[in-house]
């Protein structure tokens, strides 16, 4: 091959690689949504918790409260917050209270003519056990008192007052006070008035971009009232953590990335190893996401961060490349450096390509693309070595910076006078029986939530003032008719009673025309002919005259408010019912009650979420086994099984002694950690490969430097992430460190002599 | 219906040493409780006669009420900061949370203090009647809310309290008469149980 045509091949794979990139981030789409990660067969109970957060809205709510001694400055608070977000520019929109009022009146006004089959539950149960005189005596009382509750008497209508008392059961348990002249609503606490201040945004506030937008502009209007300020919403957590994350990444990053400028110029005394690498990453990480793009169309995010991660495994070839270099006389021919690193660098890349590769058959998108992306990457990184590499590097021989010559002497040194002694992997394997017995997995979505304590301290103070909305847990039914869900409603929330648990259903507003048949018959036989002429007579009235009822029985739904229609669902002709249970104490129990029944589930959505992680969790295991195993036999194909266990044994010692090191630290092991242990297995490998197929001694090569060097680099860029307050990354960064401190050790110890 | 919780406790404290409200006015000494009896009439447009309830009324002023009904259906009712409960079996159960007892409060304030003649929130005062032996006052709602239920209170006394009539849009009344009426030490009017509920 001519230099003329390699020169050809170098810059067409140039401009190939920034054509690709530029077609596919044309359209480029990131995906947030956890549930994309499902395969699509998704499990019934994600799709109900999926289409319950579309249909409250959870996240997109948000609720401020301005609070003050002095009722009017709290008022004038109220007014300066509005016109401060009006003139924003947020997307923020007030819910409206009094419409919302309007609204449950317009329910109970269309419910009115159906009252003689509406009971609420506590009546229903007084009738059935033949307790109508405590309701007769209870309507004397209500007649009695000036204070009554339930609105003025309707004698002929209903004269024991069972209506009333059924909306009474059906509503909000905030009862607000309301601004006479403005409408605005508020609560008084200890003396402080509190308004309130109820809103949702348009869109989902899922960029980073857009929740630093949201503090930047509602940081100022909130400091600005000069009154007390309480604010809760999903959004405010995002936006904390995207700060947060920020701040972090350029924290971490900036100090990771000074470490490994510092260490590359240190060792090398030159820039070019620097200017290599990141042209390395820089084309693997092109590649590799203009490659998934390609294929999918849409990315998730959490398969781009890690998969891009597992691209960083690409560094180590520039490293390799460069301290092969060191040794070779020919640096400017195409295949002189490359000669001295076959086969270890195309078979360190084909292992992990083959190895992503057939991630590409499991059925989780989420592992699909970040499989793709991650095999893309390292071909695309390995090209641009390949091509690039003698671009980098000096003309004419030169000798070894001197620290960099240090180094390899010092290891190989090292590893001449150690006799070699197999006790430590012995002591690896025993240790690994202690991990079998000790070893805690944790997938609980809440503990990767690293929540903002401020936050945290006002959202707690805000329910201890009034009730707010938060993600309950429930109970989703599916029917083919709207009286089959209302039966199959009735049936668990029966059940509920019984147990003494709170609820809110749609089978509380609309009865089944079955239980409304049994009601009428209850307020008939129970109530009104034993009671009425006794009531009307202790009220001195001795022929009372009542309303006849002419309507039917409900049988369709009224326009329901706002905080009622998560009750229920319909689409495509499935009726979907949800019981809501706003503080469970006993998920078992509620299991229980869901379990014989058909199309009924009961469910946790952070339950759901966590599922969901455990899941992936398991399937990260079996991925590691099997990338591990894919390599041990393409190894074994090409060297022997014997050698293959050699090379491959390092990566699997680490990996076991960091979940020992993580159990005796008594840290629960999470998908994140078997991200980071993934990665080691990738990283540790490459290691091995290169020692084990060196061709020259130590004292004429730099394999152990060049070694040295990938595990230092990747200490500074992912090891260090076990600083990080955030949960997730703080995992994946432990595992590394651990993983990739020991890989380089062992791999030293037992590959290193030649 | 919570302003009538408010009027009530404020007036029933209200004692006239002359004809005129201002003059007669005196607040309830701290710690202690005005125990009054009560005849209450409800006349309702539905009933031909009146409902008659009798029963004792304590007011522990900026704290609440207890309305004892003895006759003709026993029950007690108590009103305080937290909302309005029925005592059923010994315990207190809430029929309503006090989510206006800022409102509720202020006006029971400033009744007791003797101020509401100089200006009550939400009401407008007008002196219907006075002499010697007595005093007529009216107050009427502003708020469009009460409006709905409440179209008037109207309250006669002397040196006490004598009558309130509560006056509904639908046309119903109620016409309370109180006698009797007592001062006393807070731990001599009230029990230890009554204590609890007005404090919790």
């Amino acid at each position: 091959m001519t230099e003329g045509f390699y020169h050809f091949l170098r810059f067409s794979w140039l401009t190939l690689l920034l054509v690709l990139t530029g077609i596919s981030l044309k359209d480029q789409s990131i995906q947030f949504d956890l549930l994309a990660l499902l395969p699509d067969s998704k499990t019934e109970k994600m799709v109900h918790v999926r289409q319950f957060m579309d249909d409250t809205d959870i996240a997109k709510q948000v609720t401020i409260l301005v609070g003050h001694k002095d009722k009017k400055i709290a008022q004038k608070a109220l007014e300066t917050l509005r016109q401060g977000l009006q003139t924003s520019g947020l997307r923020l929109i007030e819910n409206d209270t009094k419409s919302l009022e309007k609204s449950y009146k317009a329910l109970f006004t269309d419910l009115y003519p159906y009252k003689a089959a509406l009971l609420s539950q506590q009546d229903r149960a007084l009738l059935q056990n033949n307790k109508g005189n405590d309701i007769e005596n209870r309507a004397l009382q209500e007649l009695n008192t000036p204070f009554s509750t339930l609105g003025p008497a309707n004698l002929a209508a209903d004269p024991f007052f069972l209506f009333p008392r059924y909306v009474t059961s059906l509503q909000n348990q905030n009862t607000f006070e309301r601004n006479a002249e403005t409408g605005d609503i508020f609560i008084t606490d200890q003396e402080t008035t509190w308004f309130i201040y109820h809103a949702h945004f348009t869109t989902p506030l899922f960029s980073l971009q857009a929740q630093k937008n949201l503090l930047e502009k509602l940081d100022p209007i909130l400091e600005g009232l000069k009154v007390d300020v309480l604010k809760t919403g999903a959004v405010f957590y995002g936006a904390a953590g995207a700060t947060q994350a920020q701040k972090e990444i350029s924290f971490i990053g900036g100090i990771s990335a000074l470490l490994i400028v510092l260490l590359l110029f240190f060792v090398f005394r030159s820039f070019a190893p620097l200017g290599f690498a990141l042209t390395v990453i820089a084309s693997g990480l092109a590649g590799g996401i203009s490659l998934a793009f390609l294929v999918y169309g849409s990315l998730h995010i959490l398969a781009l961060v890690f998969g891009g991660s597992l691209i960083g495994v690409c560094v180590d070839y520039a490293l390799h490349y460069y301290c092969a270099s060191l040794h070779t006389k020919d640096k400017k021919s195409s295949f002189g450096v490359l000669k001295s690193l076959m086969p270890a660098l195309p078979l360190g890349v084909l292992s992990s390509c083959i190895g992503y590769g057939l991630l590409t058959l499991v059925p989780f998108p989420g592992i699909q693309q970040m499989a793709v992306l991650a095999a893309g990457g390292l071909l695309s990184a390995f090209i641009t070595v390949t091509l690039w590499g003698p671009a980098f590097l000096k003309t004419g021989s030169q000798p070894a910076p001197p620290i960099a010559y240090k180094i390899q002497q010092t290891l190989s040194a090292f590893l001449e006078k150690r006799k070699p002694t197999s006790k430590p992997l012995l002591a690896v394997l025993f240790s690994s029986f202690f991990v079998i017995f000790f070893i805690n997995f944790d997938d609980n979505v809440r503990h990767f939530q690293s929540l903002d304590p401020v936050l945290k301290a006002q959202e707690s103070a805000i329910k201890s003032k009034i009730h707010l909305s938060t993600v309950p847990t429930f109970f989703a039914l599916s029917a083919s008719s709207l009286e089959e869900l209302l039966q199959q409603e009735e049936k668990i929330t029966d059940q509920l009673e019984t147990l003494n648990i709170s609820y809110k259903s749609l089978s509380q507003i609309v009865p089944s025309q079955k239980r409304q048949l049994e009601n009428q018959r209850l307020i008939q036989e129970n109530l009104i002919a034993p009671y009425v002429h006794s009531l009307f007579q202790k009220l001195g009235v001795f022929r009372p005259v009542l309303q006849q009822e002419t309507v039917g029985l409900l049988k369709s739904i009224p326009p329901l408010p706002a905080p009622l229609k998560p009750l229920f669902h319909q689409s495509k002709g499935t009726y979907t019912g949800r019981i809501l249970i706003p503080n469970p104490e006993n998920s078992e129990a509620l299991n229980d009650i869901v379990n014989p029944l058909e199309n009924a589930y009961y469910i946790d959505p952070p339950q759901e979420y966590s599922s969901l992680f455990k899941t992936y969790r398991l399937l990260m295991m079996k991925v590691i086994g099997a990338v591990l195993g894919i390599i041990i036999l393409l190894l074994a194909f090409l060297k022997g099984p014997k050698s293959a266990l050699k090379i491959t044994a390092p990566a699997m010692y680490s990996m076991i002694l960091t979940l020992v090191c993580l159990t005796a630290l008594g840290v629960p092991i999470t998908l994140f950690h078997l991200m980071g242990l993934l990665l080691v297995l990738c990283i540790g490998i490459d290691y091995a490969l290169f020692l084990f197929w060196r061709k020259d001694s130590n004292e004429k090569s730099f394999f152990l430097l060049a070694n040295t060097m990938a595990a230092l680099t990747t200490l500074f860029s992912f090891g260090v992430l076990a600083f990080s307050k955030t949960a997730a990354v703080e995992a994946f960064g432990l595992s590394v460190f651990l993983g990739i401190t020991f890989n380089f050790i062992f791999t030293t110890l037992y590959l290193g002599r030649k | 219906m919570r302003a009538i919780f408010a009027i009530l406790f404020s007036v029933l404290s209200i004692f006239s040493v002359d004809a005129s409200p201002q003059d007669t006015l005196k607040t309830v000494p701290k710690d202690s409780v005005l125990i009054t009896s009560f005849t209450q009439n409800r006349h309702l447009s539905s009933i031909p006669t009146p409902l008659i309830s009798t029963g004792t009324l304590k007011l522990w002023p900026q704290k609440g009420l207890i309305w004892a009904t003895e006759h003709s259906f026993p029950s007690t009712l108590i009103i305080s900061k937290s909302g309005l409960y029925q005592i059923e079996n010994g315990q207190p159960k809430v029929l309503e949370k006090a989510t206006q007892s800022d409102m509720v409060f202020k006006i029971l304030s400033a009744i007791l203090a003797g101020n509401f003649l100089k200006g009550l929130e939400g009401f407008d005062i007008t002196l219907v009647s006075q002499d010697k032996s007595q005093w007529h006052v009216k107050l009427a709602p502003q708020n469009s809310q009460i409006k709905n239920f409440i179209t008037a209170f109207s309250i006669q006394g002397h040196e006490q309290i004598q009558r309130i009539t509560i006056c509904r849009a639908n046309g119903d009344y109620d016409d309370i008469v109180f006698t009797n009426h007592k001062i006393a030490p807070l731990k001599k009017a009230l029990s230890s149980q009554e204590l609890r509920w007005l404090n919790d």
